[in-house]
């Protein structure tokens, strides 16, 4: 597992240099102005010459590429064009917010979504199980954004029960970061209105962006444990005698795990990376939208200094799902 | 006896100290603007045309001088000034016992510093209009002059943009010489009513009243100013249904149907200094001036003005009314006879096409393009339509070769000084720019006008006299199409009390001092 991991890491570093040489030249080639983007639409040559200068845009292209390939590798990865703050120090600020997000969703869907599919496959052919898969249809069918306005109008606008948007109200400051997480923050901090009006405003996105991969994680886990549940093995634990929650969930759960794990480490991969539309309609200061405002306004140090943290979010989970399959199944282990 | 005319004086007493407070302050709750755009940064040296950046940065600042509501310069920070007869030397007496957010006090060495800095930035939109400025001197502790290395108007009508910030923030947080940019990047020390609370980058930026502010805080007063940032417009309103957000900035059109559904939410019309416009670039068929103007008739400005519905003005000019040497020169009518007659006597009566390039940032944008597009249809004349974004059009209007035949705009401009919006029309100095004058006009004597206007003292008749001729020549060459003036919208919340849009404040000042919300 160790040479796996150590495997992974390596390809981790070439893949993140190839990918930022890859970008750094196809946002140099662009047919686009960075400088006069920065500068406004109203701004004058001799403004527009200045930024070009400050940001170091007038020098020759090699030279720009030495200097940030350098910079990277210290680290660094260059200035936002627009905000002149360090694209680090805003992803910093970005991906809690949208790791936030994104782990209790991530939670939402392991449970939810596994103990669905496990139902409605134990219960086949059942009311149950009918049940279970028109929900699943109609979870799949529905884009998260369109789920996030529904919910905004049910729960926040007509019931009332939770915030339209935001992380938090309006009135409130966030909690002193340290991780900026914010419930974690506050809990640290000891702010529980805070802690509690994070979790409120939290409800409502999560829910969005969930419920639709938690009917996917539902029809992975289903189909998996139908499969598993017709095998040989589970009947001989069933002629043993064993309780039938066991040999659902030691026996026939466990080998199930394989194609869901798949599809988990797919989808928190698609949570972490952002989930743009949802960000937007909820008004949620994530990577996501980071990334669509540095792409319209040509920002590209911040284009990418957030693709290479999403490409970094997907290595790392197709990672740990490979070291989770040797976790699960021996035999992967042992090839 | 005695104990109770004691209880009885320090009831008395303490009644005295709180009336006044009670009596004179009003403090009436936060005032929340609910924006799609964050601020790049709190500095005003490096203000951009965001309004929201302009509306946060206004609140927090000031300058020596201001524009009134009908446009005139009136008194700020300075309580007076002197210009010499040629227009060269500005003297300036400031405020006595203005108090900066940090305690310092005003004097004639913070707005040395501060004027020095800017023109030594010189970033932003407001980056030139320090350009003319030779030296700053302090005369002595509450007087400042100015001397001009050429006289510019330009100068004294930019100058209420122009801020003041305090001269020991800036040696405080200096740092290798940026002249403290770093700091006042994300941080605010100015005379405003408002100081910095905190900034939330991608949430919010929420400052509150400025206890010891010069004008005091009598009357009702909003307690603190939050501008939420990244807000779609759906979630605004409903936001604003509910008393969340108390302005809307940048409103829709459909957004006005939905403000007269309902009790909670107003809508306002300004007309801001900023005009649409249509450009020919001097090349192939469009050099010609007859086919130039046969396109010119053929506009449909009625029509454009029927599609924002009724929001919207017709220009008379090339230059913005309300501004200092606009003249009505330009009756916009669409006239198709006209046009083919005017065509028919081209050397190209029998059709062309060329390109057009629009930024599809906003409808009437598409519709101006499309509405054109099916005009010169008519005529014969095929226009290809691309909607590109802002930097890469930049980018293509440089070179001769790949700038478009012809496109439209949005034109802002932070000065009501019709010259400085025609430079940027039209000045040869602006060709294959991208930033400007994307006719490719190159004209001596319209140069010439523009470029001896500025020289005057601010009040000589002369420069509505050199910019009216300046705004003839553009329309008989048919350079330049003034297509309209799309009325600004903004909504808010039935509760808000106090609040005018003011057209002059660039980019966008919403006067927070002088707005309250009604319970």
């Amino acid at each position: 597992m160790g040479k796996l991991l150590l495997e992974r890491l390596l390809t981790l570093v070439l893949k993140l240099f190839g990918m930022a040489v890859i970008l750094f030249v196809v946002t140099q080639i662009l047919p686009a102005d960075p400088a006069a983007v920065a500068a406004g639409t109203d701004a004058r040559p001799e403004q527009i010459e200045k930024i070009r200068k400050d940001l170091g845009l007038d020098r020759p292209f090699h030279e720009r590429f030495v200097t940030y390939i350098t910079g990277l590798l210290r680290g660094d990865l260059g200035k936002s064009l627009l905000t002149r703050r360090a694209v680090a120090d805003d992803l910093k600020l970005r991906f809690p917010a949208t790791l936030e997000l994104a782990i209790l969703s991530g939670f939402v869907i392991v449970i939810c979504g596994v103990s669905l599919g496990i139902i409605s496959a134990v219960h086949a052919g059942k009311p149950a199980d009918y049940l279970i898969r028109a929900a699943v249809v109609v979870g799949m069918g529905i884009p998260p954004f369109v789920l996030a306005l529904f919910l905004q109008l049910i729960f926040a606008k007509w019931l009332d029960l939770f915030p339209l948007e935001g992380r938090l109200h309006t009135l409130m400051a966030p909690p002193p970061f340290r991780t900026g997480l914010y419930t974690i923050d506050s809990l640290l901090a000891g702010q529980w209105d805070i802690f509690w009006s994070c979790l409120r405003h939290l409800a409502l996105p999560v829910a969005a962006l969930s419920l639709g991969r938690l009917a996917v994680g539902a029809r992975f886990t289903r189909s998996g444990m139908l499969e598993t549940l017709g095998q040989p093995f589970v009947r001989t634990a069933r002629a043993k005698g064993l309780r039938e929650n066991r040999v659902i969930l030691r026996h026939a759960f466990r080998n199930a795990l394989i194609p869901v794990v798949t599809m988990l480490g797919i989808q928190i991969g698609f949570l972490l990376s952002g989930a743009v539309l949802v960000e937007v309609v909820f008004t949620w200061p994530g990577l996501g939208r980071y990334a669509v405002d540095s792409v319209l306004s040509f920002d590209f140090y911040a284009v990418i200094g957030a693709a290479l943290v999403i490409a970094v979010i997907f290595v790392l989970s197709n990672t740990v799902v490979d070291l989770l399959y040797a976790q699960l199944d021996p035999r992967i282990k042992h090839k | 006896m005695k104990t109770f005319l004691k209880i009885f004086a320090v009831i008395c007493a303490l009644l005295l100290m709180l009336a006044p407070a009670s009596a004179d302050v009003t403090w009436t709750g936060a005032f929340v603007l609910g924006s799609c755009c964050e601020p790049n940064s709190l500095d005003p040296a490096a203000m951009g045309i965001s309004q929201t950046e302009g509306y946060v940065i206004n609140a927090m600042y000031e300058g020596l001088t201001q524009y009134s509501r009908e446009g005139e310069i009136v008194p700020r920070l300075a309580t007076g000034w002197e210009i010499s007869a040629d227009a060269l030397t500005y003297t300036l007496s400031l405020r006595d016992g203005v108090m900066f957010h940090d305690g310092s006090t005003l004097d004639a060495e913070d707005v040395k510093v501060s004027l020095d800095r800017h023109k030594e930035l010189g970033l932003g939109n407001l980056g030139f209009i320090l350009a003319p400025v030779d030296t700053v001197s302090v005369m002595d502790d509450m007087t400042v002059r100015i001397q001009l290395i050429t006289a510019d108007f330009q100068f004294w009508a930019g100058l209420p943009h122009i801020k003041i910030l305090s001269a020991d923030a800036i040696a405080a947080n200096e740092m290798d010489g940026d002249m403290a940019g770093e700091f006042f990047r994300e941080n605010a020390v100015g005379t405003g009513p408002y100081q910095l609370a905190r900034w939330d980058p991608g949430r919010q930026t929420e400052m509150t009243a400025f206890a010891d502010y010069w004008r005091g805080w009598e009357g009702p007063h909003i307690e603190s100013f939050i501008a939420r940032y990244g807000l779609d417009f759906s979630t605004r309103l409903l936001l604003m249904e509910d008393g969340e957000v108390h302005l809307i900035d940048w409103a829709g059109l459909s957004d006005i149907r939905r403000a007269e559904t309902t009790d909670a939410i107003n809508y306002n019309l300004g007309n801001p200094l900023q005009g649409f416009y249509h450009f020919m670039r001097q090349d192939g068929p469009l050099a010609d001036k007859n086919v130039r103007q046969a396109l010119m008739h053929a506009y449909p400005y009625e029509a454009m003005i029927e599609v924002m519905q009724g929001v919207a003005l017709p220009l008379s000019s090339p230059a913005l009314s309300g501004t200092i040497g606009h003249c009505a020169v330009f009756e916009p009518a669409q006239d198709m006879d006209k046009a083919r007659e005017l065509l028919a006597a081209s050397d190209y009566a029998d059709g062309f096409s060329l390109r057009q390039a629009y930024r599809h940032a906003n409808e009437p944008r598409r519709f101006a393009a499309v509405l054109f597009q099916e005009a010169l249809a008519e005529l014969g004349i095929e226009v290809q339509l691309d909607d590109i974004p802002w930097g890469t059009f930049i980018d293509a209007q440089r070179n001769f070769d790949t700038a478009y035949d012809m496109s439209s705009h949005w034109l802002n401009i932070p000065i009501p000084y019709a010259g400085e919006m025609l430079f940027r029309l039209n000045h040869s100095s602006l060709i294959d720019t991208g930033t400007g004058n994307w006719a490719w006009y190159n004209n001596p004597e319209f140069d010439a006008l523009l470029e001896e206007a500025p020289t005057l003292a601010p009040g000589d008749p002369r420069i509505d006299e050199l910019l009216c001729q300046a705004q003839q020549i553009l329309i008989d060459d048919a350079v330049v199409i003034p297509v309209m003036l799309s009325q600004y919208i903004d909504l808010t919340h039935a509760s808000v009390r106090g609040y005018q849009y003011d057209p002059y404040g660039f980019p966008g000042d919403l006067h927070p001092y002088d707005i309250w919300l009604e319970n």
